[in-house]
């Protein structure tokens, strides 16, 4: 009989008391290498434009 | 920008919201992530009442148990933000999307959301964390 290799590693996953949910390491590591390379690559710059702009309200975004 | 003396990792957004109600593991992942980073996740208020419309009282003490986490922050609008919000708005075109956009715009974050085209005209849609709606 062939091992079920579509099953997820066993030690990978466990139930976080806190979410109150079954989560990956895995998946927890993708996320937090998403969160980095926001930040590591956010135009700061940009951002504060925009927010200042904003900020004038919407008659001065026509 | 801190949230008792946390740094801002994420805004949800009403997506993120309703799919943390039915259990998405994304969300979850997403949380328990943060929280052993000890930063902050911030639930605008809009976005949580629209979220707790969509997904019935059935969802209640799923929200109710994500607003109990230390991680996670109810944010109310500012009220000298209004032109700020309604100029957002303009870009999203509803209200509870235009709470979670400032909140990140102004911390300098991403939202979470299930459908990133809401955010296409907010810095060229570059600062939302995309999940699929069943992950």
């Amino acid at each position: 009989m062939e091992p079920d290799t579509s099953a997820p590693q066993q030690d990978d996953s466990y139930f976080d008391e806190r979410v109150g949910m079954v989560v990956t390491r895995s998946g927890r590591a993708k996320w937090r290498r998403k969160l980095d390379e926001h930040r590591a690559n956010r135009d700061v710059a940009a951002l504060e434009a925009l927010r200042d702009r904003l900020r004038l309200g919407p008659a001065a975004q026509a | 920008m801190t949230a008792d003396l946390r740094d801002i990792a994420i805004v949800l957004d009403t997506t993120a919201l309703t799919a943390w109600a039915r259990e998405s593991v994304a969300v979850g992942e997403l949380i328990a992530e943060i929280e052993d980073d000890h930063g902050a996740v911030l639930v605008p208020m809009a976005c949580l009442v629209e979220a707790a419309y969509r997904t019935g009282m059935l969802a209640e003490q799923r929200l109710r148990m994500l607003l109990d986490l230390p991680t996670v922050f109810l944010v109310v609008d500012d009220p000298e933000d209004w032109p700020a919000l309604a100029a957002t708005r303009n870009l999203v075109e509803r209200a509870d999307l235009a709470a979670a956009a400032w909140l990140a715009v102004d911390a300098q974050v991403q939202v979470m959301t299930s459908d990133p085209r809401w955010y296409s005209a907010v810095n060229g849609g570059r600062d939302v964390l995309t999940f699929e709606p069943g992950e």
